[in-house]
């Protein structure tokens, strides 16, 4: 039934609103009909014009990192060009990456899991392979057509040329971790850069690293280059010039061949270092190529190629702490230079008759303190040990340099070990026995030192009031150089010199001897619980006007005198 | 009486039935063309954001069915039903408003929060308040007709209840979809014959709305004053119509061709939802627009015939009402998108990528040609009587 409400009046009324509306609507409508056809037909030219220029991206430019060269010049550490494989993240497709592993030989599998780990980086290229050799270079650029998505870029690779000769010097850089790029704000790294992760490469990253630009480039809507607009220049990474000697490094390294252990040459006046080398080492090059460079490290290689023994490694300083003991008995007048004692290849003493052993089962039999310095003899030194003290040995201890550490212009450097009563009390539980103070005297027992912290002593001796950190940048190591505290009297220091040349001359360390290049030195055969003995040289030359001095450690090596003196005499013949 | 099954095919004999006919296949003809259009349009962005081209297109497709699905539910259920629960739905929906709006449960892209979640599908409330309040406001109007004009105290509830849900749309914040259903509700009381005095007394009301809309919060301001120029807005928020308006130029007479916009190449953000129809003029010019317009004026035209049609004034109202809805929305977007007014964050409906808009609009579909089914039954019947 047609309701009430219905009616014709009505009905017309609802008719003419609703027309209304929608004539009121299809106006609009018209209109904007109107203003699509302005847009795509009548204004059409204009914005197509727009719409092909108008385009603006921006493109990073990395900086290359500065050189590290060595004293004369010689760049250790340097940039060549080098072409690398990318993946645009965009283009990324399972097919192209197996053509991609059939050019560069590489298994598939593999390549897809290390793009994976790529793919978080964020970056808008996947690398796929640095530093391809160029002949593979030129195959891909030519089936380049095939490979969509695949671009070749040029880069700069970090070279490190002499990697075999000072590896743990330079350290190496690899690619920054999401974390250090969080720690590092300010300094404004980007996803993919390099950072230096440890030895000179991270020391001065900030000097090396230089500061990336970018360039804005206006492109079509098809990506084709028009012009820069904008360009912010990278600044290179400044070079740094080291105070390592290039030869002498080359010579020393070659000496430590298939031997573990360091060599550490300093000048004798300003505590340049001249050479350090530790041997095993590893290539610095390796760690360009991987993500994971924890993956790297071999930690159960027993030769410990990571490690740099000048500065990270602690050893007994044995003989070579004779010096500290000497300067003690000589300053704290316990004993006189002529007096003697005899030595029967070991001493019984205290109460509890504890028995130490001369290193010459034998004995030395009577010596005075020239001839106990020259043929290091143990049992003398014991007795000079209980007369002094534990404490009076520990203030000159301290003031050579022993479990302070040298603050050399290196990342990661050990800090060796002096002990004190308190912390054996606290460590053991018992007192600080004659027993201890005995073996300390030696440089044997709880006293830890690296090579460089022993070459170091013989810095500070030969300077006194004089400037004695060791460094291997001039001029850049920020750090205030320290001042030797050490005051000895003219007499004991002429004493300890003239027994350091005697004992070339006429003692342990003959086999250091170089003919016509006064060496001194003292020779050092820490005994090694776990294995073969350590063998220490600690030396200088020539004697009238010290300008080298030289501290050898050879890991279980032997004797010093047999092992460590006749490399010594190599290393000073190579100076002189 | 005629049985079921012999009724349902005795249709295709009756002229009347054509209108169904004609709604019903231009919707599935724009159902395959969208998803044609879409896969086209996100095919890029799609496999950049999720490493699949087709991901966007089979979710098209599972709306689709589900579109489907509802616009059959809407034609074979009479919209009487919905007549007795449009005060429930009015409800729930307003629930679904104060519930998207708490943090923990809403769901939040790009600072508007106006998803809920079940399970990886995303429900717009606001979608669905649209609806409900098509079914209200009939419902509303077909009881008060006769004394609504009589009194201005009776609409007090009515604007209270609008003000709250444009209130909560807002919050979110969803300028675009607060403008739709204020224009919806007035549009109806417009042709429904409210007095003339009352929709100005609205009007000011809602003016004055907007007006501290606008101005208490910066970046709408800008947004709105940006589409005077776009091309002083490039960086922000003009990036869009200008690319929009690349897109339009890009197209010239014939457009691209299918799968040849430039614009898509991630320059035109949205290129599957909002601005879908710069990329659908991009690719096929003149005939991509002629598309478009025509099916709306098509839609248009059926949805004033049918609500003309019928004799049930509810039913009137109703099917007024959902194409005022699609046709305004329409407009809306067509004019956001040749930069005629100010972005705003509407679909294209049965065009654009979107899965609840998407589906109430089939839905709507289906409760309009219900109401022709219905009403043709009846002059049937009627004629039958005589």
């Amino acid at each position: 039934m047609w309701q009430n409400r219905f009616n014709r009046y009505e009905e017309m009324a609802f008719k003419g609103r609703l027309y209304c509306l929608f004539i009121f609507l299809f106006l609009f409508f018209i209109l904007i009909i109107f203003r699509l056809f302005y847009l795509q037909i009548i204004e059409h030219s204009y914005f197509k014009l727009i719409s092909e220029e108008n385009r603006i991206y921006s493109e990073p430019i990395k900086a290359p990192r500065g050189c590290i060269l060595s004293r004369e010049g010689k760049v250790f550490v340097g940039n060549r060009m080098g072409y690398s494989v990318v993946l645009s993240r965009y283009g990324f497709s399972k097919k192209i990456v197996g053509k991609l592993s059939k050019y560069l030989d590489i298994d598939e599998e593999y390549l897809l899991k290390e793009i994976e780990l790529r793919k978080s980086q964020n970056l808008a290229d996947i690398l796929i392979s640095r530093d391809i050799p160029d002949e593979l270079m030129w195959n891909l650029s030519e089936n380049l057509l095939n490979l969509k998505g695949v671009k070749i870029v040029k880069e700069h690779i970090r070279d490190y040329r002499h990697s075999d000769i000072a590896a743990h010097l330079f350290g190496y850089i690899s690619e920054i971790t999401k974390s250090e790029i969080k720690r590092k704000k300010k300094a404004g790294y980007l996803m993919g850069d390099y950072i230096g992760k440890i030895g000179l490469e991270k020391q001065y990253e900030m000097t090396l690293k230089g500061q990336g630009g970018f360039r804005e480039i206006e492109t079509d809507a098809y990506g084709h280059k028009l012009r820069v607009v904008n360009e912010k220049k990278a600044r290179y990474g400044s070079d740094i010039i080291t105070t390592i000697n290039f030869k002498l490094e080359r010579r020393a390294s070659a000496l430590l061949k298939n031997k573990k252990g360091s060599i550490i040459v300093l000048d004798a006046k300003q505590g340049d270092v001249l050479v350090m080398v530790s041997s095993f080492g590893y290539d610095s090059n390796q760690f360009l190529y991987n993500i994971n460079v924890e993956k790297l490290y071999d930690f159960n290689n027993p030769n410990s190629p990571m490690l740099n023994r000048a500065i990270q490694a602690t050893y007994p300083p044995a003989s070579t702490f004779k010096i500290v003991t000497t300067i003690a008995a000589l300053e704290e007048k316990v004993v006189k230079v002529e007096d003697e004692f005899e030595c029967r290849g070991g001493l019984s003493f205290g109460q509890e008759k504890r028995y130490a052993k001369c290193w010459k089962k034998e004995g030395h039999g009577y010596l005075n303190f020239l001839g106990a310095f020259k043929h290091s003899c143990d049992v003398y030194y014991y007795n000079l040990a209980l007369k002094i003290g534990w404490d009076k040995i520990f203030k000159y201890a301290e003031m050579l340099g022993y479990g302070v550490a040298t603050e050399i212009d290196l990342p990661y450097e050990a800090r060796g070990f002096l002990p004190t009563r308190a912390w054996k009390k606290k460590k053991f539980g018992v007192n600080w026995y004659n027993g201890d103070t005995v073996n300390a005297s030696i440089g044997q027992g709880f006293i830890l030192s690296t090579p460089l912290q022993v070459a170091r002593m013989l810095l500070i001796l030969l300077n006194e009031n004089k400037a004695i950190t060791p460094f291997l940048v001039k001029g850049k190591h920020k750090k205030k150089h320290k001042k030797s505290k050490l005051k000895v009297a003219t007499k004991t220091k002429d004493f300890i010199l003239r027994a350091m040349f005697e004992t070339v001359n006429d003692g342990t360390g003959q086999a250091a001897a170089v003919s016509g290049f006064d060496v001194c030195g003292k020779t050092g055969t820490a005994e090694n619980p776990h294995g073969e003995d350590h063998a220490w040289f600690l030396g200088f030359a020539p004697f009238d006007d010290p300008k080298f001095i030289v501290c050898i450690l050879i890991e279980n090596g032997g004797g010093g005198g047999s092992i460590a003196a006749p490399i010594a005499q190599e290393v000073f013949k190579a100076c002189q | 009486m005629i049985k079921k099954k012999s009724e349902f095919f005795a249709d295709f004999h009756d002229p009347a039935f054509r209108v169904e006919l004609i709604l019903f296949c231009s919707v599935l003809f724009i159902l395959f063309f969208s998803a044609i259009m879409i896969f086209s349009a996100s095919n890029i962005t799609a496999s950049y954001r999720f490493g699949d081209p087709f991901f966007f297109l089979k979710r098209q497709l599972i709306w689709s069915f589900l579109g489907l699905m509802m616009l059959f539910t809407g034609y074979f259920l009479s919209y009487k039903k919905w007549q007795n629960f449009s005060l429930l739905f009015m409800l729930i929906s307003l629930l679904l408003l104060i519930l998207v709006l708490i943090p923990s449960i809403g769901h939040s892209v790009g600072g508007a929060r106006r998803w809920l979640r079940f399970g990886g599908v995303g429900i717009q409330p606001s979608e669905l308040a649209k609806v409900a309040f098509i079914f209200y406001t009939a419902d509303w109007l077909d009881r008060k007709h006769q004394v609504m004009n009589k009194n201005f105290f009776v609409f007090l509830p009515k604007i209270f209840l609008l003000m709250l849900t444009v209130c909560l749309i807002y919050l979110e914040p969803d300028l675009g979809t607060t403008v739709i259903i204020i224009a919806i509700v007035f549009s109806m009381y417009f042709i429904a014959g409210v007095s003339k005095k009352y929709i100005f007394i609205f009007w000011g009301l809602v003016l004055s709305f907007f007006a501290y809309a606008l101005l208490s919060t910066p970046y709408r301001l800008k947004r709105v004053l940006s589409f005077l120029n776009p091309w002083q807005h490039f960086s922000d928020v003009g990036y869009q119509v200008v690319q929009s308006y690349l897109a339009i130029a890009n197209a010239s007479f014939l457009g691209t061709g299918i799968g040849g916009s430039k614009l898509k190449l991630l320059y035109l953000p949205e290129s599957h939802t909002d601005f879908i129809l710069s990329i659908i003029i991009e690719e096929l010019g003149v005939l991509g627009s002629l598309i478009v317009f025509g099916f709306f004026l098509i839609f248009t035209y059926l949805g004033i015939k049918i609500a003309l049609q019928t004799d049930n004034y509810f039913a009137r109202l109703v099917a007024f009402g959902i194409t005022f809805l699609i046709s305004f929305q329409a407009i809306m977007n067509i004019a956001v998108v040749t930069g005629a007014i100010p972005t705003k964050g509407i679909p294209l409906p049965f065009f654009s990528f979107g899965g609840s808009s998407f589906v109430v609009s089939m839905f709507c579909i289906g409760v309009l040609l219900n109401i022709a089914r219905e009403s043709r039954h009846n002059i049937a019947a009627k004629i039958s009587n005589y």
